[in-house]
């Protein structure tokens, strides 16, 4: 599998969200977006979301100038989104944003630092620079090197910069020695630690993404690490699993080395299992989605365009997690 | 925004729409920027007063269209124009509740997956010699949506006894603009032209179909504004299909677990529970309430002890679902068997020009 194919994946991700944003899915609603038990958690969400709008159409204004033929294609996939990708993307941002936010509020620690490895045009770095900028130490992207020299060279345009903060050029699935002198560089091992992986532990061989969790969460004292993922499914009669992997390499040369071995959110998790202080949670999306997205919230984004496709949905929550599993 | 069509790649290029003032749309509102009044195609403009004629001739014609478009082959624009004309004075004259007749095979959405639906036909046996009701759902979702619906057309056109068509949300001017009929016309004919041409016939569809007087068929579910059958027979359903009341129930609603009347998660339409599924059958002296607009992964599933059975028959949906697919055969004694199928195995269909499914990645 080609880096490029893997690259190609963040103008997905980035299309999608520009999509979810300009039909008004993204950012959440400001107040009750999650349900009342989490209050809390939606005072922080809704200022971590200020500007959210404003910051990513700046970054796509900007990256036009920069490389039309990646605009294109963003572009071109953002007008073609369909609700069910609408909704799914919120929930993936939402997702994470919360399992990060809640680590936080439960937190006894002050200081801390973020790790995004496969960031690619993700743009939270700004987001929690802004919102936490005594408590955020450093704050380190990670991708590869095209991705990075892309990604820098809009930041500048638009005027980021913060000593904080830290685009690194690393292949990660390389050397895990290489990726652990990576971060090393730049972060220090006895602060708390969020570490994100977004649709990234996906791409990695099977060997490489348990090195890459082992040594992570060996080499950083304390720390919490967050991902999100597709899952293939371990029902006999579940196929969905298996398609996604026959349409993604026929189509694009696009590889998912574990999706069907860790094809459950039992079997996901144990991957950080292996350390027996580590403690882990789980949820499908569909899950995520029930328990935390108010009623009020729900009937917003209906609003926003007919969903006619509420088993498709429920479907494709199936096959994606976001887990969240702290160690100390 | 504009499209800088000289930095796409030539593979892409050609799944980019055709670039025009109505394809650069990039607002909250899908509806609002592309102008469409009903009628404007003008395909029903010179209707007539009886039901369409077959004669050696148009029966020529349509054998040609059928056969071209069983190789999966688009018609010309004023081919398509030809054929809805014919349409509507087929379609005009069929009931609201369309009555049909056993032995017939009853079909679920379709959605635009053209070889699947070849598919469909081998396994429940070619039309005329098969009777066939189709409840839906014809376009939007699949890649070849334009295909679909002109080959269901051409059919029921040339055998209007043997074949029956009923509207599905998915024919709607709306929702065809946000899943992909709409661009797809704009990207095979240049122009909206075609996609008008078939929304104004899609207003003539039949909504409900009675097999027998025992099986009442539409594609998504009751109305709590309709107690008879006989009240969707009063409905005026020559219109854009609307945003609420019985015919937009008709459309949209679900069976649900729970009893009564609830609120559709899809937007539109009613969840309706068992309460109401056995007393409108009761009511109406009905054996069962067929139904297609959700995705089954077995393709058919009973629901509400067997007073409401759901019919899906697009496998694999969006190429990406894993689901099978089923048809229901209903014999001249009313016995009633299902017959499922995987999606078809496509050869002769090139990879590039496929699209990659939508994933989160």
């Amino acid at each position: 599998m080609t880096n490029l194919a893997i690259q190609q994946t963040d103008y997905d991700a980035f299309s999608s969200k520009i999509a979810a944003i300009q039909r008004g899915y993204l950012p959440p609603s400001s107040k009750n977006a999650l349900n009342q038990d989490y209050d809390d958690a939606d005072a922080w969400l809704s200022k971590l979301y200020i500007n959210f709008k404003e910051l990513h159409m700046n970054y796509l204004n900007v990256l036009r100038s920069k490389n039309r033929r990646v605009y294109s294609k963003i572009n071109k996939a953002s007008l073609n989104s369909f609700p069910v990708m609408n909704y799914g993307t919120y929930l993936r941002t939402a997702a994470i944003d919360l399992s990060v936010l809640q680590y936080l509020n439960d937190s006894t620690f002050d200081k801390f630092q973020i790790v995004n490895l496969g960031a690619g045009s993700d743009l939270r770095m700004i987001q929690y620079l802004n919102m936490f900028p005594d408590r955020l130490e450093n704050f380190v992207d990670i991708d590869f090197a095209e991705a990075v020299q892309l990604k820098q060279g809009i930041i500048n345009d638009l005027g980021f910069k913060n000593d904080k903060y830290h685009l690194l050029a690393c292949d990660l699935k390389q050397d895990i020695k290489k990726t652990m002198e990576t971060l090393e560089s730049r972060l220090d091992l006895s602060t708390p630690t969020i570490i994100i992986t977004e649709c990234m532990l996906c791409y990695l061989p099977e060997t490489q993404s348990q090195l890459l969790i082992d040594n992570c969460m060996k080499s950083f004292e304390k720390g919490c690490w967050i991902s999100y993922d597709p899952i293939g499914g371990d029902q006999p009669s579940d196929r969905f699993g298996k398609i996604m992997k026959n349409n993604l390499q026929e189509s694009r040369g696009l590889d998912l080395p574990t999706l069907l071995i860790y094809s459950s959110t039992e079997k996901y998790l144990q991957r950080w299992a292996a350390d027996n202080k580590a403690e882990s949670t789980i949820l499908d999306m569909w899950q995520f989605h029930n328990k935390y997205i108010s009623a009020k919230e729900m009937a917003r984004l209906r609003s926003l365009q007919f969903l006619d496709e509420i088993e498709e949905l429920k479907l494709m929550q199936l096959h994606y997690v976001i887990l969240q599993c702290e160690w100390q | 925004m504009d499209i800088d069509m000289d930095d796409v790649p030539m593979q892409d290029a050609e799944l980019t729409p055709t670039i025009n003032e109505e394809t650069s749309i990039n607002d909250h509102d899908d509806f609002q920027d592309i102008e469409f009044k009903p009628g404007s195609s003008g395909i029903a403009d010179n209707k007539s007063n009886k039901p369409l004629e077959l004669n050696s001739t148009n029966i020529n014609q349509l054998d040609a269209w059928i056969e071209h478009l069983g190789k999966c082959e688009i018609l010309s624009e004023d081919d398509v124009a030809r054929l809805c004309k014919m349409a509507v004075d087929v379609l005009q004259f069929e009931e609201n509740v369309q009555p049909v007749n056993v032995p017939v095979t009853i079909c679920g959405d379709v959605h635009g997956q053209f070889h699947d639906l070849i598919e469909l036909f081998k396994i429940g046996g070619p039309c005329p010699d098969t009777n066939y009701l189709f409840m839906g759902d014809y376009v939007d979702r699949g890649y070849y949506s334009v295909e679909t619906v002109s080959y269901l057309v051409a059919m029921k056109v040339r055998y209007p006894s043997r074949i029956t068509i009923l509207r599905g949300n998915h024919e709607s001017r709306q929702i065809t603009q946000v899943y992909g009929f709409y661009d797809e016309c704009l990207r095979k004919y240049g122009s909206a032209n075609v996609w008008k041409m078939f929304t104004d016939l899609f207003d003539y569809f039949p909504i409900t179909a009675l097999v027998d007087n025992k099986i009442f068929c539409l594609h998504g579910g009751l109305s709590p504004m309709i107690e008879t059958i006989d009240q969707v027979r009063e409905l005026n359903r020559i219109q854009e299909v609307p945003h609420e009341g019985p015919m937009c129930d008709l459309l949209w609603s679900d069976p649900d677990d729970r009893g009564g009347w609830g609120i559709s998660p899809r937007g539109a339409g009613f969840t309706f529970g068992q309460d109401i599924s056995e007393q409108f059958n009761h009511t109406n002296d009905l054996s069962l309430v067929a139904r297609a607009h959700q995705l089954v992964m077995e393709g058919y599933a009973w629901s509400h002890q067997q007073n409401v059975v759901t019919i899906f028959s697009a496998p694999n949906y969006c190429y990406r679902c894993g689901n099978q697919a089923a048809i229901m055969e209903v014999d001249e004694n009313n016995n009633r068997q299902f017959l499922q199928y995987d999606p078809s195995v496509r050869p002769g269909e090139p990879t590039v020009s496929r699209k990659t499914p939508d994933y989160f990645l």
